[in-house]
């Protein structure tokens, strides 16, 4: 530590990191543009020719004419933060519930039901959402005509998908926290018979708003560059994202410079997005840092609670429990056997194990330096660096996020474009999905990583020093035994979300390589609705086991006799 | 010690290169997924041509018909393709454009079985393996009284729902945005309006559309005339029909072509032209749920009872490229009104 006011080296190493990411999102727009377009008999542009024809003229002026790129934008936002807000409010009362009652009946269930619909591929999820709400669904067969014209079709079907999606990323991180805080409170609470909403304002709130600009941004991007769920719940072309002119720019028009256009203008709006929910955040240091969490006893609770609880709890269950479980319905039919039975199913299970493997682990790893970079910044107390510090995370945040919106199709086709003068572009197709599902997951475990690691720094790290605990040692020591439940949590979360990505695979997958969402994909190909159906609740039992493995690893490992 | 090393690297590198001289020729054919896959037309097609050509044929399958071109135009020259198999003619301009392709040299001439409004087939790159027409899709235990036009489909009175995909994305969305321009020409953003409330919603891509008309969220897809075939025969299922429009149907036809870069033209051109022959053409229709393109093909019983439209349409490569943009603007406009 010497005299820094921060530990130099994890915050030089995360932020090289963050160099690095923000370099291949980039880089990915720039070989794009700079690839001679719609007709490769043409002569490649310069970079300045590039710039100022290709890019600015091409992409942006054909668009504004039609006021498709505004009207794209406009509409992509104002989705994105609908769905933001409305996670956010959902969560909040959700995560409250489902901590406060861990013994309730079915709550465990509920937890892993929940934390399934993250790691869908999100078709999957929309289909499992129309059988409970759709024009077929659930709710119309039990509300019968009473429910009159009630239809899932529009911006508010898009909003409820992305909150179906999202809330349980937000109670993930939610539920943790509103553990850890100290019994001391909820006994005060009770003794100073607090109503809930007072509670609310006193302890569960300052608890919690620390995390949420970090998760609205997620949110945001995440929402902000939906596709084929946005299509198929929008009901129309009039609900769409910038997204959709992309994917058409890259395959329909093979206009690769327009795209590349299109995707800078998108990382750009993003990049604005990111930063201002990082400045939103960035001075906000951890409330409560406690680590350990055990049962908490609490006196507090009213019967108003109770009915509260039940009644989230149940907008919960209808919400994403019950899509999921259609979609497990569905799935399990005759034709389980028959996907079981075929030998791709092997084949590509394999591919998708190996591809996951490594992808959790590089990700905990990246996350952690990332997470550890960030953490050290918050150290700092100084005034003088406290401004440093702000924009130094602000700049880990953004690199961590933006890859988020370079759309999948571009990086494909940029790495697919770097590659064909190496040789056998799909001799590379392995290492390519490492790298697009390492991208593309980091954010999240990055997000569930840093605030445990504001907290048990905070803790451990002046004590730890004054001892000369230092180094590897108090990672081996200390840092990692607290954190993993944490890890369990980032790894097996990867896991799943790398199990069910279906992106640059759609470039990449050949014979000799394909993972289970592009065996999904093709069985979708042949009608065969009760296959596909089939693997998609085999893929979601993988998952559960993936989640439930990774955690009892990391528990081994780590637990140790220093926890 | 090292200059022995280098000796046998290179005996083994001539050696290897020797080995692979004496090997079989390879075929490279890119087409699309579902083509290639293992119940698709792919496996039986090159098990048929691997017994006489003395060769082997190796099918690459892209995400996509659209995904082909896409992959080839990222390649160019140096594409290790030989054939690219599964574009349509609402793609072929485009391909030709790029150079890439060489011409087939084969007589096309009273060989098709293309409906009588194509006219005379005159495209010196691309062959026709196989085609269908676009038609919207009922199921009959849901739907009593489908529309028979476009009319009674936009009618103020037409209550069902239907769902299609979006022409940005996917190949049959695009089919119906050319099908509408076909027979409403300059009226087709008026379409597009009255269209607009009898949909459920625009999906990505094919499967979306389908699976959600299965499951019974619509009432009518987009999709192929042939789909009832597929139930029909793989499955058992009569229940499953194509609305005939009296409008007319707009036509899908699926070519192939050898590429430039080739460095077996004459292998690719004997393949296309056993493409074209009694053998591989009856392989399509239960494979790939479509009319086989040459007369020589053999059409199963089951598309016996699949709608016959007395007139199609089928725009010119030229006239979609060069209308395409102005007709998806007017597509997104009419439709988000």
């Amino acid at each position: 530590m010497n005299n820094a006011i921060y530990p130099r080296l994890p915050v030089i190493t995360g932020l090289v990191v963050a160099g690095i990411l923000l370099l291949i999102g980039l880089g990915a727009i720039l070989s794009l543009a700079l690839t001679p377009s719609a007709n490769l008999s043409k002569t490649g542009y310069g970079f300045d020719d590039f710039f100022w024809d290709t890019i600015f003229w091409d992409a942006i002026f054909r668009s504004l004419d039609h006021g498709r790129l505004f009207y794209s934008l406009k509409n992509a936002g104002l989705q994105a933060a609908l769905s933001v807000v409305f996670s956010i409010l959902v969560a909040i009362p959700a995560s409250i519930a489902v901590a406060r009652r861990p013994h309730w009946v079915g709550m465990r269930s509920l937890i892993m039901l929940v934390s399934l619909a993250m790691v869908l591929p999100t078709t999957v999820a929309a289909m499992g959402l129309l059988a409970v709400w759709g024009r077929n669904g659930i709710m119309a067969s039990i509300c019968g005509g009473l429910c009159g014209d009630f239809s899932i079709y529009g911006l508010h079907g898009v909003v409820i998908a992305h909150m179906m999606l999202n809330v349980p990323l937000v109670m993930r991180v939610m539920i943790p926290i509103l553990n850890a805080v100290h019994q001391s409170k909820w006994r005060h609470a009770a003794l100073l018979a607090m109503s809930p909403w007072q509670r609310f304002c006193h302890i569960e709130w300052p608890a919690l708003r620390g995390v949420i600009p970090g998760l609205s941004s997620l949110i945001f991007m995440l929402c902000f560059t939906s596709f084929a769920l946005v299509l198929m719940l929008g009901g129309g072309p009039k609900v769409t994202t910038l997204e959709v002119e992309i994917y058409a720019a890259v395959r329909f028009d093979f206009n690769l410079s327009a795209a590349a256009g299109l995707s800078l203008i998108q990382f750009i709006v993003m990049a604005f997005v990111v930063a201002g929910f990082a400045f939103w955040g960035g001075w906000q240091t951890s409330g409560d840092t406690r680590i350990v969490s055990a049962p908490v006893q609490r006196l507090d609770l009213t019967r108003f609670d109770r009915v509260f609880d039940a009644a989230v709890l149940l907008g919960i269950v209808l919400l994403v429990a019950l899509p999921i479980i259609m979609v497990a319905v569905r799935g399990i039919n005759p034709d389980l056997m028959t996907v079981l039975w075929r030998p791709q199913f092997y084949a590509a299970a394999k591919a998708s194990f190996s591809v996951t493997f490594i992808t959790a682990g590089l990700v905990t790893i990246l996350a952690l330096i990332m997470a550890y970079a960030k953490a050290s910044l918050s150290l700092s107390h100084r005034q003088r660096d406290v401004k440093a510090a702000g924009l130094m995370r602000v700049l880990l945040d953004q690199g961590m996020m933006l890859y988020l919106v370079i759309p999948s199709v571009v990086l494909g086709t940029a790495a697919f474009i770097v590659l064909r003068d190496w040789g056998d572009v799909f001799g590379y197709a392995f290492a390519v999905v490492v790298m697009a599902n390492t991208l593309l997951t980091l954010p999240f475990a990055y997000r569930l990583l840093e605030r445990r690691l504001v907290a048990i720094l905070a803790v451990h790290d002046r004590l730890a020093t004054q001892l000369g605990v230092t180094g590897v040692n108090r990672l081996k020591v200390l840092t990692l035994p607290a954190l993993r439940h944490d890890l369990g949590l980032v790894a097996g979360l990867t896991a799943a979300l790398s199990m069910g990505d279906l992106g640059v695979i759609a470039l990449f997958a050949n014979a000799d390589f394909r993972t289970l969402p592009w065996l999904l994909y093709q069985l979708s190909g042949k009608y065969a609705a009760d296959e596909a159906a089939a693997l998609a609740f085999v893929l979601m039992m993988i998952t559960v086991a993936l989640f439930w493995l990774s955690r009892m690893i990391f528990s081994r490992i780590l637990g140790g006799r220093y926890a | 010690m090292l200059k022995y090393l280098t000796i046998l690297c290179v005996a083994v590198t001539a050696l290897s290169g020797m080995a692979k001289a004496a090997d079989k020729p390879e075929l490279v054919i890119y087409t699309y997924e579902s083509f290639a896959a293992e119940w698709g037309p792919g496996p039986q097609i090159k098990a048929e041509f691997e017994k006489t050509c003395n060769c082997t044929v190796t099918f690459v399958g892209l995400d996509s018909s659209v995904g082909i071109l896409g992959r080839l135009q990222l390649e160019g020259a140096s594409s290790k393709a030989d054939i690219a198999l599964g574009l349509d003619t609402s793609l072929t301009a485009i391909a030709a454009e790029t150079g890439l392709f060489a011409e087939h040299g084969l007589e096309t001439r009273n060989k098709l079985a293309l409906p009588a409004d194509v006219g005379f087939w005159d495209d010196r790159n691309f062959v026709p393996f196989d085609w269908g027409y676009f038609a919207f899709n009922y199921d009959t235990t849901r739907v009593s009284n489908p529309p028979s036009s476009f009319e009674e489909l936009i009618a103020d009175d037409q209550t069902l729902k239907i769902v299609i995909q979006d022409p940005r994305t996917a190949t049959p969305g695009l089919g119906l945005m050319l099908w509408v321009n076909a027979v409403y020409g300059q009226k087709a953003p008026e379409i597009w309006a009255k269209l607009a409330p009898k949909l459920v919603t625009v999906t990505k891509g094919w499967w979306d559309s389908y699976s959600m008309f299965l499951e019974g969220e619509a009432d009518m897809v987009l999709s192929y005339s042939t789909s009832p075939a597929y139930h029909l025969i793989a499955e058992g299922k009569d229940n499953f029909a194509a609305a005939p429009f009296s409008n007319g149907h707009y036509m899908q036809v699926e070519v192939a072509g050898v590429l430039k870069s080739s460095t077996k033209p004459a292998l690719a051109r004997l393949f296309l032209q056993k493409l074209m022959e009694k053998e591989m053409q009856s392989i399509l229709p239960t494979t790939n749920w479509m009319y086989p393109a040459a007369k020589a093909g053999d059409v199963p019983d089951g598309f016996d009872g699949l709608i016959k439209p007395e007139k199609s349409f089928l725009f010119s490569p030229e006239v979609v490229a060069k209308n395409r943009d102005s007709w998806t603007k007017a597509w997104v406009d009419g439709l988000s009104q």
